[in-house]
């Protein structure tokens, strides 16, 4: 099946439980309530995604994947995993050492085996970014919790 | 008036408003050669900083990034045959094989010129009919709303890339996931699952920053094994660089055919510069005496793709300052930048803020100026940032995204969000399903859903006040019938494609 069918199918199932999340509410207002407008487009959405997941069922054909494929995508899922970390890790160990070390990361994963240009990065890029933010921008980011 | 005028200019010929001018420049141009980064990329993740600036400050800036990106997709568009941005596409038909032909320069000059021209004219077209369009859209009430917002969210699903049910899906997520939070009418909570960080909604610059920051992140680290194509030296000082009397000549025409042409495409919402680059192209193309020139490096075709391009960044404002419609994707992150100054774009703007209105339509000119002084000056610089690596631009990128909502939004639930809005992003581009619709569909669905009830309200709950005001009729059945042409130009494509001759 094709991958925008699962999108779709995907898309249908959060439009049904929002759905049922608007039909548990009251919802006020003159005429037209609360709840109304978002209901119609919830609706209007999960209509479209069954069309959308309806016609790609009926043109439905197996597409081989291409060489590759999986290492990208690995790629892609690794980058997100990543960054979950560096979010998470950000109130920790502050500001500088996690965006260094998440640049280096990163920087690995994008194919960069370049070991100098790495770490001159690893250092300009979060100092400019620390400096202009706190120094210019006068907004505080996160400092390491874990430290203090 | 003359002392509006001179009080708007005063206020825009200020060191700092031209420091962000000349800022918002440099970094459009240079966002918009990198091939993979691209204009709504770069004025989202600018959005935050300009929040601390004064109004005018952070929208010149913002406004510098949009011109600047629309004509610096050209430099890669011309120099290594990858444009910048979409739009950037027509500009490397003529303008890569000038480069094979040791012609760069012709090209990247004429992109330049074009470029000014077009976007003069443009700020030209929008001080002239934004305030007479204004006069008018004053005496538009609720249901004209709910129809002009309906209109543009249908124009521009349909006309998205990829097949019209994927345009109008995205169209319809982005107006649902308008929908969470408080009401906007009644101050009561609907969608928020139990979750006391839903009760404000979705955040919109995680959202922006998400879906284009994030998602092309993705993309790019997908691809990581292709080289980067580096550009080759270019001497711009050499004679075959140089424009010529025989070129202008050429081109001059393809100018003045397609400004006018640009200016009115940015008017309208949801059609956007890479339509009217192509557009424009294929009408210099038709109209030339020798067509078999264009593809071959003919040096109108650059003209005519690049005035095209650039000619809607200015008139894309019409709609968003009178009518409060964002006509493309870069109006509608550009149109927070407004809000979060307290400033309301809509005929009543033209009313209260008359003294901004002035400064913005001041600032407008003279960012083409500063960009026809920068670009000219830069342009030795400029060639040189199709060089630069992803596996070190793309790394910054992320960083700068995290950063840019937490310090918007100082909210892990916010920073998470952006990360989730990246993965849909991803998933969207991956599949086919176009991102503008999405964006405008959270843009405008307040306006469309007021605009429903307090119709709703006007009538008492009659449907048929949609019907009997001529305007609100009039844009409801324009709605019907782009969506109704283009269901049926699918439907029968679909069957010539399965039955038919191909």
């Amino acid at each position: 099946m094709p991958r925008d069918a699962w999108i779709a199918l995907a898309v249908a199932a959060a439009s049904a439980v929002s759905l049922w999340e608007l039909g548990r509410a009251p919802g006020t207002g003159t005429f037209v309530k609360t709840t109304t407008f978002p209901t119609a487009v919830c609706a209007l959405l999960l209509a479209l995604a069954l069309l959308h997941f309806a016609g790609a069922w009926w043109r439905r054909a197996r597409v081989p994947a291409a060489a590759g494929a999986a290492g990208a995508a690995a790629r892609a899922a690794g980058l997100f995993g990543l960054t979950v970390l560096y979010i998470v890790a950000l109130p920790w160990t502050g500001y500088y050492a996690t965006s260094a070390l998440y640049f280096g990361a990163a920087s690995l994963l994008f194919g960069n085996r370049r070991p100098a240009s790495i770490v001159a990065a690893m250092i300009a890029v979060p100092l400019a970014l620390l400096l202009f933010f706190e120094k210019y921008m006068v907004v505080l980011l996160p400092s390491a919790r874990l430290f203090e | 008036m003359i002392d509006l005028a001179l009080g708007a200019f005063a206020e825009v010929l200020t060191p700092a408003t031209l420091g962000l001018i000349t800022l918002g420049l440099v970094i459009g141009i240079v966002i918009g050669a990198i091939p993979g980064l691209n204009v709504p990329l770069a004025v989202a993740i600018a959005l935050p900083i300009t929040f601390k600036l004064s109004p005018i400050g952070g929208l010149a800036m913002l406004v510098g990034i949009y011109k600047g990106g629309t004509y610096g997709g050209s430099i890669s568009a011309v120099l290594i045959n990858v444009p910048g941005t979409p739009a950037a596409a027509a500009t490397a038909l003529d303008g890569a094989p000038l480069t094979r032909q040791g012609k760069a320069g012709k090209a990247l000059r004429m992109s330049l010129y074009a470029s000014i021209i077009a976007e003069f004219v443009s700020d030209i077209a929008l001080i002239l009919f934004a305030v007479p369009i204004a006069l008018i859209a004053l005496k538009i009430g609720p249901p004209e709303t709910f129809a002009v917002g309906l209109f543009a969210l249908a124009l521009i699903g349909v006309l998205s890339e990829g097949n019209m049910l994927k345009g109008l899906m995205a169209g319809a997520l982005g107006l649902f996931l308008s929908t969470f939070g408080v009401d906007p009418l009644t101050g009561d909570f609907r969608l928020t699952f139990g979750f006391h960080a839903l009760s404000g909604g979705w955040s919109f610059i995680a959202l922006v920053i998400g879906v284009f920051a994030v998602s092309e992140a993705l993309i790019q680290v997908e691809r990581r094994y292709v080289a980067p194509v580096a550009g080759g030296a270019v001497r711009l000082s050499e004679p075959q660089h140089r424009l010529t009397r025989e070129d202008w000549r050429r081109s001059l025409p393809a100018i003045a055919r397609s400004t006018p042409i640009g200016v009115l495409i940015g008017a309208i919402p949801g059609i956007g510069a890479a339509v009217s680059a192509y557009l424009n192209y294929g009408i210099s193309r038709a109209l030339s005496k020798e067509p078999e020139r264009f593809g071959q490096g003919a040096i109108e075709g650059v003209a005519a793709a690049e005035s095209g391009n650039n000619a809607v960044t200015a008139s894309t404002f019409v709609p968003l300052l009178t009518l409060g419609v964002p006509g493309d994707v870069i109006t509608a992150i550009m149109l927070g930048a407004f809000l979060v100054h307290g400033l309301v774009p809509g005929p009543a703007l033209f009313e209260k803020e008359t003294a901004f209105v002035a400064a913005f339509f001041a600032m407008m000119v003279v960012t083409t100026l500063a960009h026809l002084v920068i670009g000219r000056l830069g342009l030795p610089l400029f060639v040189q940032t199709t060089r630069i690596s992803n596996k070190l631009l793309f790394p910054a990128i992320m960083i700068l995204s995290v950063t840019g909502v937490y310090v918007t939004t100082n909210s892990s639930f916010d920073v998470f969000t952006m990360l989730g809005f990246g993965a849909l992003g991803y998933a969207m581009l991956k599949t086919g399903f176009p991102i503008a619709p999405l964006m405008i569909g959270f843009i405008l669905g307040p306006l469309i859903e007021v605009g429903l009830r307090q119709s709703m309200i006007m009538s008492r709950g009659s449907l048929e006040i949609f019907v009997t005001r001529p305007i609100a009729a009039a844009f409801l059945a324009l709605a019907a019938t782009v969506v109704g042409i283009v269901a049926w130009r699918e439907w029968r494509g679909a069957n010539v494609g399965i039955g038919g001759k191909a």
